[in-house]
């Protein structure tokens, strides 16, 4: 005697069971590494991830008393002068700016370029934007060449990392001696679990690649079969447990 | 094995719908136009601005000094920025990390030392000066956050609004008189996908709350409990990664119907297709997955015992022979009974 196929739903719980296992078969994977980058991710928080708790603000307190050089002289000086802006750094009260594309610091009191930074006064410099009393692990004048994690424009550097669990690591400007920015394992975890999740394992700057639309789409069918397959085990089983299919 | 399938069926009744969400808008992101989402559709980015002339440049230190004092807070820096169509001395009085935070501000001329007020008309023309639409204004207000089109915003801003096709509103910091953003319908889109991905139905730009906290725990459950049963699978044989290895052919007897037939299937084939698609009557109701313990069926000869098997099925059965048919391969078979 012969039966037709289940009648009682498009897919039945068979053609679902297949495709949600062949399917998962090849992105299965995929699938767990989603969901793990992806609770990495919701858990921590993205300003804690961004380091803004390890370091203390930027600038302090501009003392007036020091600048006897005016913003005018900077652009009767200077040529093709950008973004000009008058901070403190270690005590010293810094015009900052680029002409004709070259990063320039000026000392407000003298009139004078600063020199370029020194080993000891970029640590200096490090440990007190560092929040937490740490000892240095390594320091590192980067000329040429950025680590993926610091954007090139910002070269010169020093790279002054820290004894630490996370290894807390900031980059002190070669030529204003400015932090310009920070990584601690956090982030470096974020950044590579944010590559694992968009699929673009390079650098992480690529969402349209064909690569995530190829398993993504895989994945949609995955993830349906796989609600059908939910529908027949749930909600229809309770007419379906008698039935000869 | 048993908890296993419970939890992984379970996990995905809470939360198949969001994970649907995330896969479509995860392909939304794989396809979307950048340019558009990003609101830049019509927005210049290089604005003109006129020579700086260092002579009339108002002194600077004196200039901290009054500021400081009028408003009793410290200056941090002092930046020379073009705006409003004039130069004029941005001085924060608070360091703040992303410029969306709340922030302290002094914005004043560069030429005349008095204090710069963003109003409505300088709002409007800084927004008009980023502007190549077809629109022209239509309203024109100064807002307060929370904003629908800014989520993070902590500042006020003008919004300045056009009546072009897409609906662009463009806003200005009050304050410092910053371009924050072109809003359109598109980037209103943009921003749809991203607050369904990060479950931000609050709308507060984040995805570090409770709720995605929640789900991304039960979805990273269920997809650990189905990569482990994917890896069982593959072990017990029945997730076999290469093609058929030829045809395998035995006979089935059902003692019901009391018929006897020839099956001739592909021996990767599960017993249970093999049958099914014979249209052989079986009892079966969980699609092969070996949780409903109904597709039982007695073998001749020594075959292999799954762990679902061992869940399904009394030693004193598998001793005699009795397996479910879902968890067998068709290859090697020779006689099936069905009871």
């Amino acid at each position: 005697m012969t039966l037709a196929p289940n009648k009682d739903s498009l897919v039945s719980a068979n053609t679902a069971r297949k495709w949600h296992k062949w399917l998962m078969a090849i992105v299965g994977i995929q699938f767990f590494i989603w969901s793990f980058t992806g609770l990495y991710m919701v858990l921590f928080n993205i300003h804690f991830i961004h380091g803004e708790s390890i370091v203390n603000p930027a600038h302090s307190t501009l003392n007036s008393t020091t600048i006897n050089h005016e913003f005018s002289t900077i652009y009767q000086q200077y040529p093709e002068v950008k973004n000009l802006t008058l901070i403190t750094v270690l005590n010293k009260t810094v015009y900052r700016f680029s002409s004709a594309g070259k990063l320039v610091a000026v000392d407000a009191a003298t009139g004078v370029e600063l020199n370029k930074l020194s080993k000891t006064r970029a640590i200096a410099i490090a440990k007190q934007h560092l929040a937490a009393p740490l000892m240095v692990k390594s320091a590192k004048l980067l000329n040429k060449q950025a680590p993926s994690e610091l954007s090139a424009r910002h070269l010169p550097v020093w790279r002054i990392e820290f004894d630490s669990f996370a290894s807390p690591t900031l980059y002190i400007s070669h030529t204003t001696g400015e932090l310009v920015t920070k990584r601690h394992h956090y982030w470096r975890i974020f950044d590579w679990f944010w590559r694992f999740h968009i699929m673009d394992y390079d650098d992480g700057e690529n969402v349209a690649n064909w690569f995530l639309l190829l398993i993504a789409l895989i994945a949609v069918l995955a993830a349906i079969s796989g609600t059908i397959l939910s529908y027949h085990r749930l909600i229809k089983s309770s007419d379906d447990d008698e039935v000869m299919s | 094995m048993k908890k296993l399938v419970w939890l992984h069926k379970w996990l995905s009744v809470v939360v198949f719908i969001q994970l649907l969400v995330w896969l479509g808008t995860g392909l939304y992101f794989n396809l979307r136009d950048e340019q558009k989402a990003q609101g830049n559709i019509f927005r210049v980015n290089n604005i003109a601005s006129s020579a700086v002339d260092a002579d009339r440049l108002v002194p600077i230190a004196s200039l901290i000094e009054v500021i400081a004092q009028r408003n009793q807070k410290p200056v941090l820096s002092v930046k020379l920025i073009w705006v409003n169509n004039q130069w004029a001395y941005l001085l924060s009085h608070q360091h703040v990390w992303h410029s969306y935070y709340l922030s302290d501000v002094s914005l004043v001329n560069a030429y005349s030392g008095q204090p710069l007020v963003i109003n409505n008309i300088a709002a409007q023309r800084i927004a008009s000066n980023t502007y190549n639409g077809e629109g022209s204004v239509i309203s024109n207000q100064l807002l307060t956050p929370p904003l629908d089109d800014l989520p993070k915003e902590q500042n006020p801003v003008w919004r300045i609004q056009y009546n072009d096709a897409l609906n662009t509103s463009i806003y200005v910091r009050a304050n410092s008189g910053a371009l924050v953003s072109h809003a359109n319908d598109q980037t209103r889109f943009d921003q749809l996908m991203f607050r369904l991905h990060f479950m931000d139905y609050a709308n507060t730009g984040s995805f570090n709350h409770p709720l995605i906290i929640a789900f991304a725990v039960l979805t990273f459950i269920l997809s650990f409990t189905g990569f482990i049963w994917l890896i069982v699978r593959v072990k017990e044989g029945q997730l076999r990664l290469f093609f058929s290895q030829g045809v395998a052919q035995f006979s089935v007897f059902s003692v019901p119907t009391n018929v006897e037939t020839t099956v001739i299937t592909d021996s990767n084939n599960s017993l249970l297709e093999s049958i099914k698609a014979h249209h052989i009557q079986i009892k079966n109701s969980c699609g092969g997955g070996g949780s409903c313990g109904q597709c039982i069926v007695q073998l001749e000869g020594k075959f292999n015992t799954s762990i679902a098997d061992k869940e399904q099925l009394s030693l004193e059965q598998r001793k005699q022979g009795f397996r479910l048919a879902c968890q067998q391969r068709s290859a090697g078979i020779k006689r099936v009974v069905i009871s």
